[in-house]
């Protein structure tokens, strides 16, 4: 439960040994504490209960059964979930089941006057959250029956935890149920600008690191664009500002540790057979600073704007410009348009003959239906239209020419 | 020597949409529209370039659902329905037009257009249109990218890291079964990336995958060449960032191409323009308006009034773009290798759907375009992402940043007052799937119990499509709102469904049967095998 307190561990040193031979270093590296949510736990996956034979029902099923729209409701479970809408907006939604109401009202011996919901947030940016060390919290008053919340806040790139529960006129906090942790985007570019490179060219998996082969001279200069080996390839161990490194594994954790806490472990879990190394600017030129800026100042660029395509549809463009992903262009919204007036004007033309005879206008072969009629429907545009029908029998002894001319005008 | 790289994806996408309970169903148009005026297209240019002996690289998607869709064989069926209809429509707007210059020479155009596609699809394709991108694969000119099962929004979904790793594994499996390969790249759906979505792709054997440009410049720490060259994240995944001055070329309203003038109008069809008893056979059968696919008017400007359609102004001008994009790309490159120590790429990402819907002439602007490039200049070169990394293996590590390709850049278009009533049950169905997973895992193989392994595989199957970003994405857009709606209902009632079921012990065997007859996506697939795996490297963990 969330009141129970967690003791911190000491910290530990952890080694870090440069693989090339170089110094060592000895740093310390704080020892994550796992927290665990407080939730029920349920049983391991392993368990096999008997209980997983399925009995067929036979026999017709009720037909509204297919397509049910009542939504299901969950409220035997107090939960809460947050979601990150973009970096300072989070969206949290929440159920609470009467049961654990219960609980609080108990432990307040069965009086509730006074008491409000509340959404508590906890800001647990780079910390191991052990439920008393947020870097601060704030409240959000949502009421008993409010289920979901947009919540505002200050700054982007932070993590976040939330609980659903009960203040009490005291000021104490009874929390129901505790969120998964959720990290809000970063709006702007990083400050770190420090550079790791990973070396993919060989098959992870080989644990030695290799340095990458360079062949014949190589030099390099900014000032004059891009050098490239004999072979053709820009050199990069020809660059002699930079030092190659081989980063340990250690390294890398404390690298990474300054990230959000939800991707620590997660990325650790894999680099370590990969082969990486650093270059440290020791001396970086002032060239190198420009070009640097150069790519600073495109990021300048603003994102998201509304722009028109086609005649007169808007569509909303995001980070760079394309409609919103998505079938985007079937979803389109009917176009909307003023007070128009338009006229068409079509011509029906039909007559009838015998029903074996042939019929032609100007020298196109008219089909007959078996009746011996024929109907022919043509757009009639701004114009003199002449329409020269022939006939002729079965048996072309007999000819019949109709000529009829139709005119439009529109003013 | 050429300077640098141009990368063009066309991410090809429709959502699950097939009802074999009714005989028309207005959504499936989706397919069948797209299927004649981008797929078809596109398949067309291909060929051409092909057959010319035009080197060339593209970068496609072709979602899970889609390529399900275009290998159903209810829906094939249907298409040539569809398809002869628009020809016979074709037809008789041949002989009405026959008067009036200005429009005859288009109605034959759209009737030779409808037949040739008739013809790729029946004749030379036998109905299987994936087929025929495969061979662009297999023949090197295409590069397919996997994509998510049911285009899932990765960033939301990854509340349950279970639901999300489902996602990008069901659809990895299905494209190895429909490709006969491994894929190389991924399409996040939506451009919906958030840190730890690669480590599920690297699970899956995936090299690459592409973000939106403040995905890259965002990243921490800053990144040296900005979108002009990959990252990869610690998992050794590389992430592609998408180029924004190519892609406002295409779409912006000043420097944009598809409002140019001269282009086809999408908003004028027939089917709204012709008198009703005459068009009723060809717009829906309950007798309300809808798009044809015959538009006979150009944009003209920023007015009601429209012009007719000269496809031969339209194609001059599709050949000016072309040149123009490519200029630009050139200078583009020129501008930036200059900075860098390696070639830079310009990732162009577009939803395949925008050209030859969307925009009329794209399909022939991109084969312009790939002319071009093969003949005009030597500055750029199109390739994809696997070219890139075959040629530099090394790349600066970095953590891309949250972002999507949608409006503002993150997640609002899929999380806003319309649309986020659905997350509270995705949450929770993804999360009672595991529980399944976990209860019934010993059902799967040992052939004891086949309903409780069709049960459990269907309930995947629901988890996923009520999982599509389509449907929020078209809750906030506002058109065919009460569609999405009901499509994520449906599919959380079924799975619903299937779940107290199991819970209880029983099933009902004609109930499960008509629900696996509809939503039959994967059907050859175990899905809810995904879960076990995922709950037991969870249960080990």
């Amino acid at each position: 439960m969330p009141g129970k307190k967690i003791k911190l561990k000491k910290r530990k040193p952890i080694e870090r040994v440069y693989r090339d031979g170089r110094e060592a270093t000895v740093r310390t590296v704080k020892r994550r504490i796992k927290y665990k949510q407080p939730v029920v736990l349920r049983p391991a996956a392993t368990v096999q209960e008997p209980s997983c034979v399925i009995q067929e029902r036979k026999g017709a099923f009720r037909p509204a059964a297919i397509n049910e729209y009542e939504l299901p409701s969950y409220n035997t479970t107090t939960r809460i979930t947050l979601i990150a809408k973009d970096p300072f907006w989070i969206y949290a939604y929440w159920e609470i089941a009467e049961s654990s109401i219960e609980d609080v009202k108990r432990k307040l011996g069965g009086n509730l006057d006074g008491a409000r919901f509340v959404v508590r947030m906890y800001d647990v940016t780079y910390k191991d959250f052990n439920g008393f060390n947020a870097n601060h919290w704030f409240d959000i008053e949502v009421g008993r029956y409010s289920n979901n919340w947009y919540i505002s806040l200050w700054n982007d790139n932070a993590s976040y935890l939330g609980e659903i529960g009960i203040v009490h006129h005291s000021g104490r906090f009874f929390p129901m149920a505790r969120s998964n942790f959720v990290h809000t985007p970063r709006s702007g570019t990083s400050s770190r600008f420090e550079e790791i490179w990973m070396d993919l060219t060989q098959e992870a998996g080989s644990e030695q690191a290799t340095p990458m082969k360079t062949e014949g001279a190589a030099c390099f200069e900014r000032s004059r664009g891009v050098q490239y080996d004999a072979a053709g390839r820009f050199s990069y161990s020809a660059v002699s500002k930079r030092r190659k490194i081989y980063l340990t594994e250690a390294d890398l954790r404390a690298y990474y540790s300054r990230l959000s806490p939800l991707l620590r472990d997660a990325m650790f879990s894999r680099i370590s057979r990969k082969k990486l190394y650093r270059y440290l600017y020791s001396n970086m030129s002032g060239k190198e600073w420009h070009d640097l800026l150069y790519f600073k100042r495109l990021h300048n660029v603003k994102f998201g704007r509304k722009i028109m395509i086609g005649a007169s549809e808007f569509a909303y463009l995001g980070g760079s410009e394309n409609l919103q992903g998505g079938a985007s262009e079937f979803v389109q919204p009917d176009k909307k348009r003023k007070f128009f007036f338009e006229i068409g004007a079509e011509l029906i033309v039909y007559g009838r003959t015998e029903p074996d005879a042939e019929v032609k206008l100007g020298d196109k072969k008219i089909d007959l239906k078996p009746d011996g009629t024929f109907s022919m429907r043509f757009a009639l545009p701004d114009a003199k239209i002449p329409l020269p029908f022939t006939a002729t029998s079965h048996d072309k002894v007999e000819t019949r020419k109709i000529s009829t001319t139709v005119e439009r005008k529109t003013e | 020597m050429h300077k640098g790289y141009l990368c063009l994806v066309l991410h090809a996408h429709l959502p699950f949409v097939r009802h074999p309970e009714e005989e028309d169903f207005l959504e499936e148009n989706w397919l069948y529209e797209a299927i004649t005026e981008t797929y078809i297209p596109l398949i067309q240019v291909f060929e051409k370039l092909v057959e010319d002996h035009v080197d060339f690289r593209i970068t496609m998607s072709l979602t899970p659902t889609l390529a399900s869709m275009l290998r159903d064989e209810l829906l094939q069926n249907r298409y040539i329905r569809h398809i002869d209809k628009l020809i016979e429509l074709a037809d008789k707007e041949v002989q009405r037009t026959g008067f009036d210059p200005k429009y005859h020479g288009l109605a034959l155009m759209y009737y030779r257009k409808f037949v040739e596609a008739k013809e790729v699809f029946v004749g030379k394709y036998k109905k299987d249109l994936v087929a025929a991108f495969k061979k662009f694969q297999d023949l090197g000119f295409v590069e397919i990218l996997a994509s998510c099962a049911t285009h899932g929004f990765l960033p939301i979904l990854s509340v349950n890291p279970t639901d999300a790793e489902a996602q990008v594994k069901i659809g990895v499996d299905h494209y190895r079964k429909t490709f006969g390969r491994d894929p190389v790249g991924f399409w996040l759906p939506e451009c919906g990336y958030t840190p730890g979505v690669d480590n599920f792709l690297a699970e899956a054997g995936i090299k690459y995958f592409f973000v939106d440009s403040h995905g890259i410049v965002n990243a921490d720490p800053e990144p040296r060449y900005s979108v002009y060259a990959p990252l990869y994240c610690p998992s050794g995944v590389a992430a592609f960032g998408r180029d924004w001055e190519s892609s406002k070329q295409v779409w912006s309203s000043k420097e944009g191409y598809p409002g140019d003038s001269d282009y086809r109008e999408y908003y004028r069809d027939i089917g709204y323009e012709l008198e009703y008893d005459y068009i009723k056979p060809y717009i829906h059968p309950i007798g309300f308006r809808i798009n044809t696919g015959l538009k006979y008017w150009r944009i003209t400007g920023n007015t009601d009034h429209k012009e007719p359609y000269v496809p031969e102004w339209a194609k001059e001008k599709a050949a000016m773009h072309a040149g123009n994009f490519m200029f630009n790309r050139e200078k583009q490159i020129e501008h930036v290798a200059y900075h860098m120590d390696r070639k830079p790429m310009i990732i162009s990402p577009y939803d395949a759907e925008l050209f030859g819907h969307w925009w009329f002439e794209g399909p022939m602007w991109i084969d312009f375009l790939i002319r071009k490039i093969a003949y005009d200049q030597k500055t750029v070169k199109l390739a994809t992402p696997s070219d890139y990394l075959r040629e530099y293996s090394v790349n600066q590590m970095s953590v891309p940043s949250t972002s999507t390709w949608g409006y503002k850049g993150y997640n609002e278009v899929w999380l806003e007052g319309s649309n986020d009533w659905i997350y509270r049950h995705l949450h929770v169905a993804g999360e009672r799937m595991k529980e399944l997973a976990g209860k019934f895992s010993n059902c799967m193989n040992n052939g004891k119990n086949e309903l409780a392994r069709r049960a459990l595989n269907q309930a995947a199957r629901e988890l996923l499509l009520a999982q599509a970003s389509d449907w929020p994405f078209i809750m906030k857009t506002g058109t065919m709102v009460e569609y999405a709606d009901k499509r994520v209902k449906l599919h959380i009632n079924r799975f619903t469904h299937i779940y107290n079921g199991m819970l209880a012990g029983s099933i009902e065997g004609e109930w499960l049967r008509e629900v696996e007859s509809r939503d039959n996506i994967f059907s050859d697939m175990d899905c809810a095998e995904y879960y076990i795996q995922a709950k037991i490297k969870e249960g080990v963990a």
